[in-house]
């Protein structure tokens, strides 16, 4: 049961595609990632507070999002050229395998990060470090299964161009793949093993952000913090994405790494996952996520392992700050003939208070196993703060 | 906006303006540019369908606003058309953005409109069709030439006309918007359609 547990578990930075519906359709403005996640800039902060949030009544109007958006609510003023943030996330976990498996119930503190960024002229870097009690083993900066030090990210780079569209940085990042979405544990982004949780990897990263188009592309030297070094991956991963007006957007995904031994298989290892997404808001609460991959595994010495996954989850925000949250996903690894494994996925999310949110999640998957199948249903809650 | 033509066959009372809620006139220029159609000393126009007025600024790291309204005010004289929009009606999704929209940069309680002001002359009325034309456009205080783009085509018993302009807004005085550390380029693509029936 312990990694399910695991899987079901760890940090879910900051990642919201879903501000499409506020016409945001790129992410470098409020994240210091060009691609979105994690470290808010001054100016992403502010929209927390703006648009993210409950809004209680009236706002004064001498209003400044930007003071109680700011770190520490404002109570300490940074220089425009740092930022600093820190994160908190707790979890009640409840997880009901199939009979006669008892179920599992825990607390978690799944996320105790502080993480920094340098904003001087066209220079950039970000470097985030965290506790965890469990999980997150790619992100390990010290030994042992328990109590850890973790780094997701740290890189630097600078931006260039007119407008500050072309971002060029090395050192270990989120890959640019797909969705970027925070439900870490989604097939989507396990199985293509992009997830921000601790996916990230070292490499040399290019982006391309400006009006309709983003679009990143990253060279893999492999996870650095991962030992031996014939585990690392080395390859690439990129995406496109194209935005039609302010409310659509469609983007296409690629990834291929090489391993000299692939943990499962003990052998020489390439991969590969391509895919396609889509972000649309028909109308504003309503935004519409999808994403289809296909995947291969092509081990040494064997046979060809080719597969697919997708998802399509809908956020519906019918008051701001309070969002439903529905999803579905399918997964066939490999195309095998015992089945596809799908999922469904119900879920609310308030963000109730300033730095504040919570989130209640519902999930049933039902997987096969040998000739039969099994359901796993898991209830999450969860409360996040930052500073 | 509005583009009115007046020609020596098209008599509108002096001054008058036709007030369109939720609906962008150019009753007068959409006429003008309709090729074969002849306006009469006492032809009318009214304004029919939907309109939009839309503006989009762009900054650094894809950082794009896009601004709406639908209400317009049209009027015209004896040899020019003028588009008024009413810039307190514009909205770009975030209220406290129009806040500072309104209030620091277009100072919509001081000027209220921005007013393009076109001679029939240069857009070759009455005739229909596509084209690039300058006009006068008055923006916080100020006047400046501008090019536009326009098209208008027959529609029913009336004209859908389209037009496109660049403005610089510092060149009128507007000071570059900035929030956080994000700054949006001067120059503002403005995009307007309307639809109009004659009487």
């Amino acid at each position: 049961m312990l990694p399910l547990v695991v899987l079901l578990v760890g940090e879910r930075a900051w990642a919201y595609p879903w501000m499409i519906r506020h016409d945001y359709t790129s992410c470098a403005t409020c994240h210091i990632d060009p691609s979105g996640a994690g470290l808010m800039t001054m100016y992403g902060r502010a929209q927390s507070e703006i648009l993210l949030r409950t809004r209680y009544g009236t706002p004064p109007a001498d209003e400044d999002p930007s003071k109680l958006g700011g770190f520490m609510f404002g109570a300490v003023p940074l220089p425009e050229e740092l930022l600093l943030q820190a994160d908190a996330r707790s979890l009640f976990l409840h997880v009901q395998p199939p009979s006669p498996a008892p179920s599992v119930n825990r607390y978690i503190l799944m996320q105790a990060d502080v993480a920094a960024g340098l904003m001087i002229d066209r220079f950039r870097a970000s470097v985030s470090l965290g506790y965890v009690h469990e999980g997150a083993l790619g992100a390990s900066v010290t030994h042992g299964e328990f109590n850890r030090l973790v780094s997701r990210q740290h890189w630097a780079g600078v931006v260039l161009g007119e407008s500050e569209q072309f971002t060029l940085r090395a050192g270990r990042m989120n890959l640019p793949y797909g969705l970027r979405i925070i439900e870490h544990t989604m097939w989507t982004r396990s199985t293509t093993l992009t997830d921000i949780n601790a996916a990230q990897q070292h490499g040399v990263a290019f982006a391309y952000v400006e009006e309709a188009w983003r679009m990143e592309a990253m060279a893999i030297i492999g996870n650095l913090q991962l030992s031996p070094p014939e585990l690392r991956e080395r390859g690439y991963s990129a995406y496109v994405e194209r935005a039609f007006g302010q409310s659509l957007a469609l983007g296409v995904s690629s990834l291929v790494t090489f391993t000299e031994r692939d943990l499962a298989a003990g052998a020489p290892m390439f991969r590969h996952a391509h895919g396609l997404f889509a972000r649309y808001a028909p109308v504003k609460p309503v935004v519409l996520m999808a994403e289809g991959d296909f995947v291969l595994r092509s081990p040494k010495d064997a046979s060809l392992e080719p597969g697919a996954t997708g998802m399509l989850q809908v956020d519906v925000e019918p008051i701001q700050g309070v969002h439903v949250i529905g999803a579905g996903e399918l997964l066939n690894a490999n195309f095998s003939e015992s089945g596809t494994s799908f999922g469904a996925w119900a879920g609310a999310q308030w963000f109730f208070a300033p730095h504040a949110d919570l989130r209640f999640d519902f999930n049933y998957r039902n997987v096969p196993v040998g000739e039969a199948r099994a359901g796993v249903t898991s209830i999450l809650g969860q409360i996040h703060v930052f500073l | 906006m509005i583009l009115t033509t007046a020609d020596e066959g098209l008599a509108v009372t002096p001054h008058g303006e036709l007030v369109m809620n939720r609906s962008l006139y150019v009753g007068l220029v959409a006429s003008a540019l309709t090729a074969g159609v002849a306006f009469t000393a006492h032809a009318k126009l009214s304004a029919t369908g939907t309109s939009s007025v839309e503006f989009k600024a762009t900054g650094p790291a894809g950082l794009s606003i896009v601004g709406k309204s639908s209400e317009v005010r049209a009027s015209d004289t004896a040899d020019s058309v003028t588009i008024v929009v009413p810039l307190a009606k514009l909205d770009t999704g975030i209220g406290l953005r129009n806040d500072h929209m309104r209030d620091k940069y277009l100072e919509t309680s001081k000027y209220p409109n921005a007013e393009l002001t076109v001679a029939k002359s240069a857009i070759g009325y009455p005739a229909v069709g596509a084209g690039e034309a300058t006009g006068q456009l008055k923006l916080h205080g100020q006047t400046k030439p501008v090019k536009f783009k326009y098209e208008a085509k027959k529609s029913g018993t009336g004209h859908a006309v389209s037009g496109t302009v660049r403005v610089n807004m510092t060149e009128f005085g507007i000071e570059k918007p900035s929030y956080m550390g994000l700054s949006v380029k001067p120059d503002v693509d403005v995009a307007v359609t309307f639809n109009t029936a004659d009487q």
